[in-house]
């Protein structure tokens, strides 16, 4: 047997390393959005249950405020922001998972594995559809809190906002990388999903400043990357005080994002060779 | 002559689960390949013949690092499927049977230029390249019709074209002609012997006797997991070539008669392939040595319940080598 013949083909000369990557990048951006604007039901449905969503979620919310409340910016800021960090965090958690099921649904996940495409930028691609719906999700939320309630948004840092909610999708692309590998290997727990991103972003104190949860919780809420998402995005944007010293607090985020990547890569490589084993790899 | 495809003794072993509800469905465990060894020669087109359920996908993944196989070692291309995955996936190109696997909202052309890109081609190559394989394929006039607009042949024809993308030295076809009508079929056979004109080595599936005799060099009979004979279709012809074949067709056929046929005397191996099921119409194939086998067989066809339609002298095929080493046909009923 001869070892290590010789590769004749033209992949193992060009693009290799970044110019890989960003190759496969553009081939799954161009992909996701001509499926996307090539199905109408999905852009219009995204169009309609944006606001939908944005009322159902807000309407309970504000019931459970004294009315006075409704009027305070304080408030009305506080929850235009936690929207915000909602959707972020919402379009890192479910990029994956949504593009892992949709390969499955297709038929295409067995041609994709057998590329040496990086496995995270093959599934990165549902963040391209999300990124659409979220920024759909912010304009109609800056749209909601300034025509419905005559507020008059709050950012004192502008750059400090963005690196931090940057930051918190980075992190949530993390819990996505973990959420693709069970749905790689579960199938369809999309349902489970959403169970998860409440809890964890209920406990991560978006909406309620950690301080005022109970103290178990609260020591959860300091291992997970979101909370000091959510306390850097009150501090840059409202001027709130942030939970530790901002130095510390930004190496904690940091290294809880670097930690949910790491997981989430290994988790996705550890089911693919696991379903290699079982023979699952294309099944859906 | 080097080997590009190298197999030892590889085993595979499935567990599923059959039916149920939940965490209920009956376990079953399924030996899909059983110490299968084979070695494919660089520029070679060899062909895995065998029925459904033999075992030939599960070796194509296996060599496609698409499964890991429970025990055994295979190389493709010198390099190891398990510990060089990466290495062995620059090397293949790879077109499994499905009617699926392709993005339905994309073009031909589209769909080709996204695996381009996830091959590492750069853009002016991959796109001469795809004009080229469209045109080898000819898909031409119909690259830029969304996929979902194609035919079961034009799928199957573009699958052959995404696994030429990155000009593979060593290819794995998995049925690469089935469901095809003939002039699809035709051109698929007609690329794989260019292909083979241009050196490449390639592996190929098939239950279909005629396109293993056609296309391949060297093939292996696979039945239920295990690689039962290799050689040349000549050489896998020549051990039934001493004996003789008949095609019976039947109404009201039932497996008794089959066993007894399969016990006649000079009868060396008899199939049936059941193309009725409410009639029992069946034809049922026999090979035999000696003119009383002959008799005896015909005999015992006349005396059962069932009706004799026709009976037909053939040529020993490849097919005849199946049914003598497994007492099973080759292809699915039609």
């Amino acid at each position: 047997m001869r070892q290590g013949g010789k590769v004749n083909c033209p992949s193992t000369k060009f693009l290799r390393g970044f110019k890989a990557g960003l190759a496969e990048l553009r081939g799954v951006v161009e992909v996701w959005f001509r499926n996307y604007f090539r199905y109408p039901a999905w852009i219009i449905a995204d169009v309609v249950t944006t606001p939908a969503w944005l009322i159902l979620f807000i309407v309970p919310i504000l019931m459970f405020l004294p009315r006075e409340q409704w009027q305070d910016p304080g408030v009305l800021n506080t929850m235009f922001w936690a929207m915000v960090l909602w959707d972020v965090v919402s379009s890192g958690i479910w990029s994956f998972g949504m593009a892992i099921r949709r390969e499955q649904q297709t038929g295409t996940l067995e041609a994709l594995f057998v590329t040496n495409a990086s496995r995270a930028i093959l599934f990165s691609g549902g963040l391209c559809v999300r990124t659409v719906t979220m920024f759909m999700g912010i304009l109609y939320m800056f749209a909601f809190f300034t025509a419905i309630f005559k507020v008059e948004l709050m950012l004192f840092n502008p750059l400090g906002v963005l690196a931090s909610l940057v930051t918190g999708l980075v992190a949530a692309l993390g819990f996505g990388l973990i959420y693709g590998s069970l749905v790689l290997r579960f199938k369809n727990i999309g349902p489970l999903n959403n169970v998860v991103q409440f809890i964890l972003l209920g406990i991560c104190g978006v909406f309620v400043p950690v301080t005022s949860l109970p103290s178990p919780l609260r020591l959860i809420s300091y291992t997970l990357p979101f909370t000091y998402v959510a306390d850097l995005v009150r501090h840059y944007a409202l001027g709130a005080e942030s939970l530790l010293p901002l130095m510390l607090e930004w190496a904690t985020l940091l290294t809880q994002t670097a930690a949910m990547l790491i997981l989430g890569l290994s988790m996705l490589k550890q089911v693919e060779h696991q379903m290699k084993y079982t023979g699952g790899l294309g099944s859906y | 002559m080097a080997s590009s495809v190298l197999v030892e003794n590889v085993s595979k072993v499935f567990h599923t689960r059959e039916g149920g509800l939940l965490f209920r469905g009956k376990k079953r465990v399924v030996e899909a390949l059983k110490n299968v060894s084979f070695e494919v020669r660089e520029g070679e087109v060899f062909g895995l013949l065998g029925p459904n359920g033999a075992g030939k996908t599960t070796t194509i993944k296996i060599l496609s690092t698409l499964l890991l196989p429970d025990s055994g070692d295979a190389w493709v291309n010198g390099y190891h499927v398990v510990k060089e995955a990466n290495k062995v996936r620059e090397s293949i190109g790879v077109s499994l049977y499905s009617d699926r696997g392709f993005y339905w909202k994309l073009s031909g052309r589209e769909n080709l230029m996204y695996f381009a890109r996830l091959y590492h081609l750069e853009r002016s190559y991959a796109k001469s390249r795809i004009d080229y394989l469209l045109k080898l394929l000819d898909l031409e006039s119909d690259a830029d019709r969304l996929v979902e607009e194609y035919s079961t042949g034009m799928k199957s024809k573009l699958n052959i074209a995404r696994a030429l993308l990155q000009d593979p030295p060593v290819l794995f076809l998995d049925e690469p002609t089935i469901g095809l009508d003939p002039t699809a079929a035709r051109k698929v056979r007609e690329v794989i012997m260019e292909l083979r004109g241009e050196g490449k080595t390639v592996l190929l599936t098939t239950h279909n006797m005629y396109e293993a005799e056609l296309l391949c060099d060297r093939v292996a009979i696979i039945s239920k997991g295990r690689v039962i004979a290799i050689g040349t279709p000549g050489e896998l012809k020549s051990k039934v070539s001493e004996h003789k074949v008949i095609e019976v067709e039947l109404a009201g056929f039932d497996e008794g008669l089959l066993e007894m046929v399969k016990q006649g005397r000079g009868v060396i191996g008899a199939a049936a392939r059941i193309r009725d099921p409410v009639s029992g119409l069946a034809e049922l194939r026999i090979v035999y040595d000696g003119d009383f086998a002959l008799k005896d067989v015909l005999g015992m066809l006349l005396s059962s319940r069932g009706r004799l339609i026709s009976v037909k002298s053939l040529e020993p095929t490849l097919e005849d080598v199946f049914v003598t080493m497994t007492g099973e046909r080759l292809e699915a009923p039609s």
